[in-house]
């Protein structure tokens, strides 16, 4: 069903349940725009080989069908429903790519060996390329052939959105970030008010707008509107380390919704957001949030939007730390718990910012116990890549969760801890589906709760 | 291997000496045979695996049964030919040993073969990227 004109597609946010997403809406849109059959087949099709071409074509050609990939993935491992299989998820892309791209196109067209790709196919398939999948990479890493899935999904992902063929909930926080500047309704008004009530409620100074600063501070959506504690702990750890520091509200937002989406020129344009405030104060040092793809966007993708090496170091929270762990400047109190950390995909498997957290746990004194498997190949919360706001997806989110809920009992440890806030939404949203006893942590909120007293 | 194996049984056909003074190495006819079967078996165990195994079944296209077959049949047929089979004349199973041989190789750069090459392609484009971002297991 398409967006019939003059019906209210700007859902209301609901930000105080478990997980943040849109209000449930009455009748879902899950086709949007007035695009015919033909055009979206075609534009899903242009925006997946688009920028991508050589890469895509080897991936394309060198699946030798082994299915290795399906243990990999947790959506898999839960339903053993082959059509989870992570290259199933890519059957429309692979058929259009032998027909209209490859090598042999000529053939496969004049004899009609693959049949043309169709606009309800497609349709059918956004279940299996939004609704589970979380972009997790894990099925990358197990494929003989090195062939990297989650890059070809997140690429057909891209198409998807050109194509207006995206579910309900992801396409409403689309629309509001680019109306609004921000997903979840942190415009830079929200933020300053936040910021102030936040200072005032937890007596704790937070510099924003100075003109010059050695470090540039950036939050993620989700925390900014609900875990609010997170911004204080930064601002704590800053002041405890002595740091010039500030946060500009001319870039502060790190969650990039134009890469989520697939939308190149929105996640240049917030990219540069960031890159130009740190430019702007001089920064010698831009912090990402406690957020997994925020790290992807900026880390691995920012010189790339800015045309040039950035003028500054790009840190994710867990690195920041780290490295103030290792030259003896931030000093913690012992905790004496039990703790197991949660990789976030987009950091660790992803990002290999792997070890950064570790050393940061090792130096709060808790007693580590990693879950099995671990670091690049621990399991995914399932709420990545969008799939916790999508509400069709809930109830096999919440399968995949008992994968988590295992590992982490098996540890026995005391206090899961993880260093994305999506992943903790995630996690609050598992926890209070299955009654579940334990609750996720904040790496940052822990080390904010645990400062040595006497600063250096 | 099974390529190796298929050569150097064919090379045993013909002499090459005339031509260049010395002649390949050969391998002697029981281990050629041996390993033909043991390729064989195996080769029927992954077919039956691709058909019963409900997620290869899903995934698995064209390609993937006819290099199969084309991967196969110059075992058979080299065999087949070796054994006699049938009483046929040994100069027409050879023919056709040899053609299914020279099926394969022409087919070999169009199907998933290729696997073989693009192997190299694949994990070194992945390859990159993560020993860029220093992403490790
Ligand atoms: S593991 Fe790799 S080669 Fe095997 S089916 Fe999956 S994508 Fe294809
Ligand atoms: S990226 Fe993760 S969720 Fe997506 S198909 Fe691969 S293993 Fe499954």
């Amino acid at each position: 069903m398409s967006t019939p004109p003059g019906s209210d597609d700007r859902l209301e946010l609901e930000l105080d349940q478990p997980r943040v997403s849109v209000k449930a809406p009455a009748v879902r849109f899950d086709r949007q725009g007035e695009l015919t059959d033909a055009e979206r087949v075609e534009k899903a099709m242009g925006n997946f080989v688009k920028d991508f071409g050589r890469t895509a074509a080897i991936y394309m050609e060198s699946c030798i069908h082994c299915g290795m990939c399906a243990e990999a993935c947790h959506f898999y491992e839960v339903t053993k429903d082959p059509k989870y299989t992570p290259i199933w998820k890519l059957e429309p892309f692979k058929q259009a790519y032998k027909r209209e791209y490859g090598p042999f196109a000529f053939l496969f067209r004049a004899l009609n060996l693959k049949p043309r790709v169709t606009a309800e196919q497609l349709q059918e398939w956004q279940h299996l390329i939004y609704d589970s999948c979380t972009v997790c990479g894990r099925c990358s890493l197990m494929c003989p052939m090195g062939i990297d899935i989650a890059a070809l999904i997140s690429q057909a992902r891209h198409g998807m959105f050109h194509a207006g063929l995206v579910p309900h909930e992801l396409w409403a926080v689309a629309e509001r970030g680019k109306r609004e500047g921000s997903p979840l309704g942190a415009t830079p008004k929200v933020f300053k008010d936040r910021l102030e009530w936040l200072a005032d409620d937890h007596e704790v100074e937070i510099p924003l707008d100075k003109a010059r600063a050695e470090v540039l501070c950036t939050m993620s959506s989700i925390e900014i509107m609900k875990y609010p504690d997170s911004v204080v702990a930064t601002a704590r750890i800053m002041n405890h380390l002595g740091l010039d520091w500030t946060f500009r509200s001319d870039g502060y937002e790190a969650t990039n919704f134009g890469l989520l989406s697939g939308n190149a020129a929105w996640q240049k344009e917030m990219s540069m957001k960031l890159i130009n405030a740190a430019v702007a104060c001089g920064a010698k040092t831009l912090i990402l949030p406690e957020c997994g793809h925020a790290y992807t966007a900026l880390r691995w993708m920012g010189a790339n939007m800015y045309g040039k090496p950035l003028p500054f170091r790009v840190l994710h929270m867990s690195e920041f730390l780290a490295e103030n762990v290792q030259n003896g400047r931030l000093k913690l109190r012992k905790l004496p718990k039990s703790a197991t950390f949660h990789d976030p995909c987009q950091v660790s498997r992803r990002g290999g910012a792997i070890e950064a957290p570790r050393v940061v746990l090792e130096a709060l004194g808790v007693e580590l116990r990693e879950m099995f498997p671990t670091k690049g190949t621990n399991w995914c919360c399932g709420g990545g890549g969008g799939v916790v706001a999508n509400r069709r997806a809930d109830e096999l989110r919440h399968k995949v969760f008992r994968i988590k809920m295992e590992q982490i009992e098996q540890t026995g440890a005391e206090v899961p801890v993880t260093s994305c806030a999506n992943c903790r939404q995630t996690f609050d949203d598992g926890q209070a589906h299955y009654k579940w006893d334990k609750e996720m942590h904040s790496l940052l909120e822990l080390v904010a709760e645990n400062l040595a007293e006497e600063a250096t | 291997m099974l390529f190796f194996e298929d050569v150097f049984s064919d090379l045993r056909g013909c002499d090459c000496s005339d031509v260049f003074g010395c002649a390949w190495p050969t391998l002697p006819t029981g281990v050629i045979t041996f390993l033909s079967a043991v390729s064989l078996a195996a080769l029927v165990a992954v077919l039956i695996h691709r058909l019963t195994d409900p997620v290869k079944r899903l995934i698995s296209n064209f390609d993937d049964y006819f290099s199969w077959f084309l991967t196969a049949a110059p075992l058979a047929t080299g065999m087949l030919a070796f054994a006699h089979a049938g009483g046929a004349p040994y100069e027409k199973l050879l023919a056709i040993h040899i053609l299914s041989a020279e099926a394969l190789l022409i087919w070999f750069p169009f199907g998933k073969l290729m696997h073989a090459f693009l192997i190299f392609a694949a994990r070194g484009t992945t390859g990159v990227l993560f020993e860029r971002k220093g992403a490790s297991l």
